[in-house]
């Protein structure tokens, strides 16, 4: 009970920080309110009018068809993901300096990595989004000898893990295919009466997470599909054969596509890093800022800068790369430090 | 080695910013690749009887109507000659057997004609073209496979299928890098 | 103008035709290996359901095309009609680099050693050309050793009191049972049953430089994203490449093999990438293009001394058509049985292979790999519907509970069963296309309904609440497990090929594929397949004396 009561406590202050430093940011006009010329060249907003005009209607074209009018390369969309920093200079700077900032040629040459596992065509869901190729195209050769290489070098510096590999840059309603209900709507709609089939999507998520859920997801290169977080599936996981406590936050939901356990959903298997221990249940991003990963304010937030055993939160290694640290936040239990822990309290 | 490239259409950032901001042309002008508005109508309806929503989307939430249509424009362009007959004989089944268009029967009435369509027994000119049983097969196999298929063909729209069938998607799973550590 | 010429031609990138490139490249032949199709990746179709080996809806995932590519299948009656790839009926493996084997469900089952001897096993049977093989399981054996451990195979054979002689274990240990295991298991024990896991051509644990499979949902019907499933196209043919020896030329179709005056191959004319047609010389040929093309092929190759085709003198190229009369069922459960975890098929039973009162032969089976959302909505028992509310309610409720248990049986030879070349069909490149017919074997269908009672039995004793069975009627047989079409033996009037797979008329022609077969064995013949590679390829190796070597 006393450690239910307090875990809760310390999920809600870790919340009730995020969401002032949310608060804090400067108000930016929404993307649907941009002018087209902010992101797009001049070519791609004239194909684009072709396609409006080719079509006839006021409806919008939905995702697909426009995706097949204007097939957007890899190239087009690093230089579009450049141009996000012009407005977001704060997280761009955040994410060039996190663990999230890695090229094509750290992400695929990684000797340690490829020794033990060759560059395969799966890397590329996390590692390379969209690049226009298989794993075969991005490094040679695919074996665990090596010596790797870039298969052509000039890709060595593309950015891994771009603004939307995680977030969706047109609102949704913009890109839904049309539906018998909209042609029908289309009549009757008028200046003050929106569009049935928009109402249906922007409908406000409810989910723990809160509007982010609808702003950060996951592009799936597979289905060549953006997936926001309130789609997608939450994740369950298993320590020896029982389900562990995952946070509500929605938001989680998008670092395990890539921090994923193996398919039988086990604890610390594959890349998984859920949380048990003395943490479970918490968001990853109740301690990681979502942009620059950082995490060393967060222990701050709940413990005393100095723990009871003299030890200072904010200089303990607590990263999960510290493969001998015994205080990995992902897993530490109060036996790891403390010997005799009340059976009350383990 | 040489592979070949896929030709990868990305979605991610195509802009559609445009897209209120050109007048309409005729009211009238379809929507669709393949199909007339009133054809997508019709359509739509049938896919709605063969997968109806109930506590889970149906056909209609799921856009089954734009599976069938982008893919009579591409992959399935083989079958436009089966549709283009087989609607006007889904209609003319349903006058025959309740005096007025399929779209504006009662679903209870609708599910009368398609069982007619799928006996092989629906009265109708346009059914010794194709028989109305092989008509209704198709339209429902295209029906399931717009429901149950993946999102990126145009149907399954918000993956409801897989979200019925309790399906993560996209699965959640890692590569076997590292050893079980618990 | 002719090419360079080369020692060998092997003709189809496959289970078969990939083996025999390694071999004989290896031992430092030049080795053209010609492939209709391309190099596939994951990242061409990835798991997508409706385009992928067991669901054509929106295409052939691995090729052929339907522009390019027809077949002719009997409609009864005389009766003809025109099929594409992506249709029932086409029989279709797959084209391209590794052809079945880059998205099968990978089992990788050794054929008994009475698989070898089902005519002195059974004796004659009415209406059938059942015969016994030229070559013994003993004979044999070494060569699937060879492709388990070269490819990859990861099983265990210890619980099977049924399994053929292995002088050696497999490579890789077995995969665990999932959740359908569990329960198959339990109940196989109780009904007496000998339960073991699939030995499968997939990594489960690292092997040959490539990962350890991860379980994913997908598998059968799709290439693997992570490399671990084991075909010639991720083995075999880079281990030719690498020789140096071996030019694997893709997007080419082969036209005919040129037989020269005096009764030998000259060589091989295909159609290149950009449809030029080109002529390959060489020593010998290869045909491994599948029971349906290598017999096209070699009807296709009419010369003076053969003027109905090469190696056809008797008339029994294209003869004896067989696949596997896949018979098994269905259970619903009240329980969860799907746990998400790939590739689903995980445990057997060889207890109905052989010995059945009254049958000659009978099947392996198995559980069924994770039927996907689309297929599933084909599986109901009879009766059911197949639309609206009660067919949803259906996926709803047994998508996740539900268990099918399937094996394939072993046909009888029927003669009459074949392949043809269309007098009037030609492909795109002018080729007259391969025309099927024929019916299976009565005989088939009466083990079946056998084994799918016994499938169904097995179910019940899980706990299932409610089964039916499947069993295949009549009809055309072949489709991806096709075979015989090219029937080894050691009399020339009642085989194609020696037990070298060596064309009795020519003898610088061999055959390395599933056309090979006498008979199919209750079996996925992958594996023996790939074994046939093996044993063709040592042939030739060690009687390899130069140029001259098979022109006498």
């Amino acid at each position: 009970m006393m450690k239910a009561l307090l875990k809760t406590t310390m999920l809600a202050g870790a919340w009730a920080v995020s969401a002032l430093v949310f608060a804090a940011e400067p108000k930016l006009p929404a993307h649907s309110q941009l002018d087209c010329a902010k992101c797009h060249d001049a070519a791609l907003i004239e194909k684009f009018k072709q396609l409006q005009q080719q079509l006839g209607k006021d409806a919008a074209p939905g995702w697909d068809r426009v995706a097949e009018a204007i097939p957007l390369n890899e190239a087009a969309m690093q230089a579009l993901g450049a141009k996000c920093a012009d407005c977001h200079a704060k997280q761009a700077k955040d994410l060039a300096a996190s663990g999230h900032a890695m090229t094509y040629a750290q992400s695929f040459l990684n000797r340690e990595h490829n020794r033990m596992e060759p560059p395969m065509d799966d890397c590329l869901r996390c590692h390379a989004m969209f690049f226009d190729g298989a794993a075969g195209d991005l490094v040679k050769p695919l074996d665990t000898r090596g010596p790797w290489r870039m298969a052509d070098e000039k890709l060595a510096g593309h950015r891994s893990i771009m603004c939307v590999s995680c977030h969706q840059i047109h609102p949704e309603r913009w890109l839904s295919p049309p539906s018998v209900a909209a042609v029908s709507d289309r009549r009757t709609a008028t200046e003050d009466t929106p569009r049935r089939s928009e109402t249906a999507a922007t409908e406000p998520s409810k989910l723990v997470g809160g509007a982010a859920t609808r702003k950060a997801g996951f592009f799936d290169r597979r289905e060549h599909q953006f997936f926001p977080a309130d789609r997608l599936p939450h994740p369950k996981v298993f320590k020896d054969g029982k389900p562990l406590k995952l946070s509500d936050d929605a938001r989680i939901r998008v670092c395990y596509q890539c921090h994923a356990p193996g398919a039988a959903h086990h604890a610390g298997t594959s890349d998984d890093r859920t949380l048990r221990g003395v943490h479970e249940g918490m968001s990853c991003l109740d301690c990681h800022s979502t942009h620059s990963l950082d995490t060393r304010a967060a222990c701050a937030q709940c413990h005393p800068a100095s723990s009871n055993c003299g030890l200072d939160v904010t200089r303990m290694d607590t990263t999960a790369r510290a493969k001998a640290s015994k205080h990995d936040i992902h897993t530490m239990t109060c036996t790891d430090c403390h010997a005799k822990v009340p059976k009350a309290r383990q | 080695m040489k592979y070949n490239r896929r030709r990868f259409v990305k979605t991610v950032a195509a802009g559609v910013g445009g897209a209120f901001l050109l007048p309409a042309r005729g009211a009238d002008a379809s929507v669709w690749r393949f199909f007339t508005n009133a054809d997508a109508r019709l359509v739509d309806a049938i896919t709605e009887q063969i997968i109806p929503a109930d506590q889970d989307p149906g056909a209609r939430d799921a856009g089954v109507i734009n599976f069938i249509d982008k893919q009579l424009a591409g992959r399935l362009r083989r079958h436009r000659q089966a549709y283009r007959d087989g609607l006007i004989g889904v209609d003319e089944t349903s006058r025959a057997m309740f005096g007025r268009e399929f779209v504006v029967l009662a679903p209870e009435q609708q599910t009368e004609v398609l069982k007619a369509l799928e006996s092989g027994k629906a009265k109708g000119e346009t059914w010794r073209k194709q028989s109305s049983a092989a008509f209704f097969r198709l339209i429902r196999d295209h029906t399931m496979a717009g429901f149950y298929g993946g999102p990126q063909h145009g149907g399954n729209r918000g993956y409801a299928s897989y979200k019925m069938l309790g399906l993560d998607y996209p699965q959640i799973i890692g590569q076997n890098r590292y050893r079980r550590r618990s | 103008m002719a090419l360079k010429p080369v020692n060998a031609v092997v003709v189809g990138a496959g289970a078969g035709g990939g083996v025999v490139a390694k071999e004989l490249s290896e031992a430092g032949l030049s080795v053209a290996l010609l492939e209709r199709g391309g190099w596939t990746t994951f990242e061409q179709h990835g798991h997508d359901e409706l385009i992928s080996q067991r669901v054509t809806i929106l295409g052939n995932a691995f090729g052929p095309d339907d522009e390019r590519h027809r077949r002719v299948v009997s409609a009864g009656a005389g009766k003809w009609r025109t099929v594409l790839p992506s249709e029932g009926g086409y029989g279709n493996n797959a084209a391209c680099v590794g052809s079945g084997t880059v998205s099968y469900g990978a089992m990788a089952w050794r054929f008994m050693e009475k698989d070898f001897r089902m005519r002195s096993t059974y004796g004659a049977v009415a209406g059938s050309t059942l015969e016994d093989w030229p070559i013994s399981y003993a004979e044999l054996e070494p060569f699937y050793e060879k492709a388990e451990w070269e490819i990859g195979v990861a099983g265990d054979m210890k619980a099977n009191p049924f399994s053929p002689p292995q002088r050696r274990p497999y490579p890789m240990p077995p995969f665990p049972l999932n959740r359908e295991g569990e329960m198959l298991q339990a109940a196989a024990k109780k009904l007496g049953f000998h339960p073991f896991p699939v030995p499968m051509l997939r990594n489960s644990v690292p092997y040959g430089g490539r990962p350890a499979c991860i379980k994913c949902r997908y598998c059968v019907g799709f290439a693997c994203e992570v490399n671990a499933k084991c075909g010639t196209h991720n083995t075999v043919i880079p281990t030719a490449i690498a020789t140096g020896n071996c030019d694997v030329r893709t997007h080419c179709v082969a036209k005919e093999v040129a037989v020269d005056d005096r009764g030998f191959a000259r060589g091989v004319s295909y159609f290149d990438a950009n449809d030029r047609e080109q002529f390959q010389p060489a020593d010998l040929v290869v045909a491994a293009a599948s029971a349906t093309e290598t017999a096209r092929l070699l009807l296709n190759s009419k010369s003076k001394l053969f003027p109905t085709g090469a190696g056809n003198r008797s008339d029994w190229v294209g003869r004896n058509l067989q696949g596997h009369a896949y018979a098994g069922a269905w259970g619903l459960f009240e329980q969860e049985t799907f746990d998400d975890v790939g590739a689903g098929a995980t445990i057997a039973i060889m207890d109905f292979n052989h010995g059945n009162p009254g049958l000659a032969g009978g099947a392996m089976l198995a559980n069924e790999f994770i039927r996907l959302p689309y297929l599933f909505s084909g599986r109901r028992p009879p009766g059911a519907p197949t639309w609206g509310k009660a067919h949803k309610d259906f996926q709803r409720q047994f998508y996740r509970r539900s268990i099918g248990v399937q094996g394939p049986v072993q046909e009888i030879p029927v003669f009459d069963a074949r392949v043809e070349v269309d007098p009037e069909v030609k492909d795109h490149w002018g080729i007259p296309v391969a025309r099927i017919s024929g019916s299976r074997h009565p005989h088939d269908i009466e083990i079946g309904r056998f084994t799918s009672s016994k499938a169904e039995l097995w179910l019940k004793e899980a706990g299932a609440i409610q089964t039916w069975t499947t069993v295949p009627g009549l009809g055309v047989s072949g489709g991806q497990h096709q075979a015989g079409t090219c029937r080894m033996g050691n009399d020339p009037k009642t085989s194609v090929t020696n037990k070298h797979g060596q064309l009795h008329d020519i003898p610088n022609i061999f055959v390395a594929d599933g056309s090979l077969h006498v008979t199919n064995g209750g079996f996925n013949p992958v594996l023996t397949i790939m074994a046939l590679g093996y044993w063709v390829g040592d042939y030739i190796r060690k009687n390899w004396k130069g140029p001259k070597s098979f022109r006498s």
